[in-house]
């Protein structure tokens, strides 16, 4: 991000590995055993903490400029629509 | 809107008045088949693979100009053909996905790469997905799903030859 927006808008300029750059083989293995006194197992990170994300900004859109923004990516063309249909500045 | 003039899963498709109107909005928003996925809309994701006959394309970058007497399959083509069927069965009996956003364009991009080369190879399965972008599993479990789906079409043309009246699973 640079300045609050993305440096690479799209999949032009930001190279994502594809299935050529996967290894020849993968072994995955699960960690069963707990850290010492963990009363609560293993628990999911990524996903569990991203669920907050976009409700979260979101509600910052609707306290900026009064209009709950309902499909995401929220567009600039969205909110200038909002802000044009008399959502408070 | 004018009168079909394209096939669309086995029907007639409805072209929009607007030629320059992206195939994967006229499959969305005007017919309501969901399978191809919005991703970057520039042709890069794969997540909006569709068939377009028989070859696999980005909905993304096909103009509606462009679909006069084209015959266009989806993902959510209930009959979309063997190929397709069993593709689609591997990849969830292997797990091949996690978010399942890149699923349907994987299973056309690889139905259409069994279709051409029955007997594809690992670095041919390769070569065939690198337009399908996945950022949940590292690829392997789709690599692994894809030999899976090579193998088992292999034996349905092989029970199919000792048994002629027997039907690929549709």
């Amino acid at each position: 991000m640079e300045a609050g927006r993305y440096a690479a808008a799209n999949l032009d300029g930001y190279l994502m590995p594809t299935i050529a750059d996967a290894p020849e083989r993968s072994r995955v293995l699960a960690l069963e055993d707990l850290d010492p006194g963990d009363p609560y197992g293993p628990r999911g990170i990524g996903e569990l903490g991203i669920g907050a994300v976009t409700p979260a900004i979101a509600a910052a859109v609707a306290d900026a400029i009064g209009h709950w923004p309902c499909v995401a990516p929220f567009s600039p063309e969205t909110l200038l629509r909002a802000l044009g249909n008399g959502a408070a500045a | 809107m004018s009168a079909p003039r394209f096939r669309l899963n086995g029907c007639g498709g409805v072209l929009p008045d607007d030629p320059a109107r992206s195939l994967l909005d006229i499959l969305r928003e005007d017919h309501g088949l969901t399978a191809a996925k919005p991703g970057c809309r520039i042709g890069r994701c794969g997540a909006c693979t569709v068939l377009m006959d028989g070859r696999p394309v980005n909905a993304c970058l096909v103009m509606a100009y462009r679909l006069e007497g084209a015959e266009i399959v989806t993902a959510d083509h209930p009959e979309a053909g063997p190929e397709v069927a069993i593709v689609r069965e591997a990849l969830i009996d292997e797990n091949a996905f996690q978010c399942g956003y890149c699923a349907p364009g994987f299973v056309l991009a690889l139905a259409a790469l069994f279709g051409r080369v029955p007997e594809a190879g690992e670095a041919e399965i390769r070569a065939a997905l690198t337009g399908n972008l996945c950022r949940c599993t590292g690829y392997a479990s789709i690599l692994r799903g894809a030999l899976t789906a090579r193998d088992r079409l292999r034996a349905a043309r092989g029970a199919e030859a000792a048994e002629p009246s027997a039907q690929l699973p549709r």
